[in-house]
């Protein structure tokens, strides 16, 4: 049992050592989706601006809490080259509550329908929600947030605004 | 044998790191990100009641000992290399039992067996595959996938496979799908056999069955213009496991078809200020298993939605009827998934066993209606819903005998500033039998989560969860039952969050045992954030079994009693 012990101990080790790696500078993989009107977004038209790609869903909790936060930082900064892109990862049978959630918040950032569950994927194959991904200008991710709990958006605003300032 | 399982293990972890692939070929210079989801579990088992007579098993053989407890360790790899419009993932999932041994009768027995008959694997308590696989493309007009893919069409009333990690259920299509773009018009194809996820993330894994291969082939077509057209068809040919030489592989496309889908959609948005959406299917049976008959069955479901947004308020009605619908599960139900689903109206944070009749049943109509008043946009936001159903089906597992109408008044409030938050839902659902001598089945439920920040870093959020059921008259009798999921949680400083978890339930029919009493669970778990893409937890306790719905599906869970650590990593 010692022994079992130990080799937990060590595989924890290991993967809080790889945590401090970072996917900086990683390309960020392309996709087209449909927004809540019906018109075709791709991530492609946003090359040159900084991104951030929100993916939440109507059942989360803590991801109706981070939106006011997401669509003051979308308002504030758009003039300085930056968007929020949020992708809603509910299923199809879900799609109808998506649309009302997004106008009752008064949110302005463009809201994209990812009904199948193929673009959160590819991006955020665990389940964590919220999840978001700050993309440069040059479309590399730059940095992954996981969860949210409030006061985040403080931290997170500060990592955007930089990254704004930084030209990058 | 145990020095392979360490070797397992340590695949989840070891290639964790970002890098750009080198070399002159196509592949060079593309960037590879890697996922992890690793998961280390100590299951604990309560010993018999001393006095207790057992025979037969470990207990009689080591008596006074925990030889039903064991560790498992779960690993989830995610690698994706892109480069350019160019992807290719690949999800390589792994189990190890560290279980007991113990002899019996000369032969070698495992507390805990990790698979059965028909799975492949060079260890008796390892186990690991590569999961999914894909390569897609994207052109300027066409994306293509091939190998593991998604699929949903309209509502999801047609098809609906999706990844569903809410409820730890991951089903694909393995094969090929393409979206084209015209124009205005977007054409989908979708064709291959359906694999299923064979590795639990969240769940125990034991005795892991193999992967039944379905067939599903489906295309849709949606014009784009002032509002938006869709049809769409599906035809399913489903595995038999009488049949194991079909039940496996793609030979599945050679057999006959045993349900097809047709659905036509209109969607319109900002229509005199609404925004509407209708669907129609019909279900068309051939396999005797769901048609009830050699001469085929034929089924048909109709949902629709209307959203205005008068002033503060904003107003979402949806409305369904359906007839023979769910026969397209019986296959797949068995293995706890579904391909297609009609949305189910419901708050499915209180779906019960006997709430499930409303999410699965074969002849039901009725409407729900959602009002939100967005006091202040984004801060205050208190809502009111009202459901009603008639729920006609009284066969299979249903409780009733006969029809049911099914009522269900809810409020709640969102409200968020300066970092406290609440959020609450609170109702009461009565499932009204047609025979007034059957009674009713009912139900008072309450959730809330409320967030408050207490000086600097430090922040306390608590959460509740309640139910309250009393039942009607019905076949399957069971008793009037409270059930409680609550949850304590103080944020430390930045990336720290220690969270004491209390379930109770006094459920007679629960298939799980609390750890601090007959009915009260609890747990202590710490959760640390050392980066913002890598979580680190670890958990000491027992949570209780139950039913758990997400999108419409619903999954009866097992409880849990032991420790587990886990690490999910973005790198």
């Amino acid at each position: 049992m010692l022994g079992l012990l130990k080799r937990a101990a060590a595989v924890a080790s290991l993967m809080a050592f790889f945590g401090g790696a970072s996917f900086a500078g990683e390309a960020a993989p392309g996709f087209s989706l449909r927004d809540i009107n019906g018109k075709e977004v791709s991530l492609d038209s946003y090359k040159g601006k900084v991104v951030l790609v929100n993916f939440w869903a109507t059942w989360c909790g803590p991801c109706k809490l981070e939106m006011p936060h997401l669509d003051k930082m979308d308002r504030e900064l758009e003039e300085k080259g930056f968007e929020v892109i949020s992708i809603s990862t509910d299923d199809a049978r879900a799609s109808s509550k998506v649309k009302p959630l997004v106008k009752r918040g008064g949110y302005g950032f463009t809201v994209l329908l990812d009904k199948d569950t193929t673009v959160v994927s590819q991006y955020n194959p665990a389940k964590t929600l919220p999840y978001n991904v700050l993309i440069d200008r040059a479309g590399n991710i730059h940095k992954v947030y996981q969860g949210y709990n409030p006061g985040d958006e403080v931290e997170l605003r500060r990592e955007v605004e930089a990254l704004v300032a930084s030209g990058e | 044998m145990r020095r392979p399982l360490v070797a397992l293990a340590l695949m989840g972890v070891a290639p964790a790191h970002a890098f750009q692939l080198w070399g002159t070929g196509p592949l060079a210079g593309a960037s590879v990100q890697i996922t992890t989801d690793l998961e280390l579990r100590y299951h604990q088992s309560p010993l018999p009641d001393p006095g207790t007579r057992v025979a037969n098993g470990p207990f009689e053989l080591f008596p006074g000992m925990s030889v039903h407890d064991y560790f498992e360790q779960v690993g989830r790899t995610n690698l994706q290399v892109t480069k350019g419009a160019l992807s290719i993932g690949l999800q390589l999932d792994e189990v190890a039992l560290f279980s007991n041994r113990y002899v019996l009768d000369d032969e070698e027995q495992h507390s805990v067996p990790l698979y059965g008959p028909g799975v492949l694997s060079p260890y008796d308590d390892g186990y690991f595959l590569i999961e999914k696989m894909f390569v897609k493309n994207k052109w300027d007009s066409v994306d293509l996938t091939v190998g593991d893919a998604y699929g949903s069409f309209g509502r999801g009333i047609a098809l609906n496979i999706v990844k569903n990690t809410d409820i730890d259920v991951d089903t694909s299509i393995r094969g090929a799908k393409g979206v084209f773009r015209l124009g205005d018009v977007d054409l989908t194809t979708i064709t291959g056999i359906t694999n299923q996820q064979q590795v639990s993330q969240d769940n125990p894994n034991f005795a892991i069955s193999p992967n039944v291969a379905h067939m599903v082939s489906g295309a849709r077509a949606e014009w784009f213009g002032p509002v938006t057209l869709g049809a769409h068809g599906v035809i399913y040919s489903f595995a038999r496991t009488t049949e194991p030489a079909l039940a496996t592989s793609i030979e599945r496309y050679g057999s006959e078809l045993d349900a097809a889908i047709y659905g036509a959609t209109v969607e319109a948005n900002g229509v005199a200020g609404l925004d509407l959406y209708l669907e129609g299917d019909v279900f068309d049976y051939s396999a005797v298993e769901m048609a009830g008959s050699e001469d085929g069955l034929m089924g048909w479901a109709a949902y629709g939605s209307v959203a205005a947004y008068p002033g503060k308020a904003v107003v979402l009605l949806e409305a369904k009827a359906t007839k023979d619908t769910e026969r397209i599960t019986t296959f797949s139900t068995a293995e706890g998934w579904e391909p297609s689903n009609v949305p189910t109206l419901e708050y499915e944070r209180v779906i019960t066993e006997d709430g499930a009749a409303a999410v699965n049943s074969n002849d039901i109509m009725g409407a729900r209606v959602r009002v939100d008043y967005a006091a202040i946009p984004g801060s205050f936001t208190p809502y009111v819903a009202a459901s009603y159903l008639i729920d006609n089906d009284t066969e299979g597992l249903h409780f009733n005998d006969s029809p049911e109408h099914v009522m269900h008044p809810m409020t709640g409030v969102e409200y968020s500033a300066n970092h406290y938050a609440v959020q609450l839902n609170a109702g009461h659902r009565i499932d009204q039998r047609q025979d007034e001598a059957e009674g009713s089945d009912q139900m008072s439920h309450v959730d809330a989560t409320i967030h408050i920040p207490l000086f600097g870093e430090e922040a306390l959020e608590v959460d509740i969860d309640a139910k309250v059921f009393s039942w009607g008259v019905n076949e399957q009798q069971q008793a009037d039952f409270t059930e409680m999921a609550n949850a304590v949680a103080w944020h430390h400083g930045e990336g720290w969050i220690f969270v004491f978890y209390q379930d109770w339930t006094d459920n007679p029919l629960i298939q799980s045992e609390g750890n601090l009493g007959d009915s009260l669970y609890g747990a202590f778990e710490v959760q640390h954030q050392p980066s913002t893409n890598v979580t680190l937890k670890a958990f000491y306790g027992a949570y209780k079994a139950g039913i758990r719905c997400s999108g419409g599906q619903c999954r009866s869970l097992p409880g849990f009693e032991g420790a587990r650590v886990s690490v999910n990593g973005v790198f």
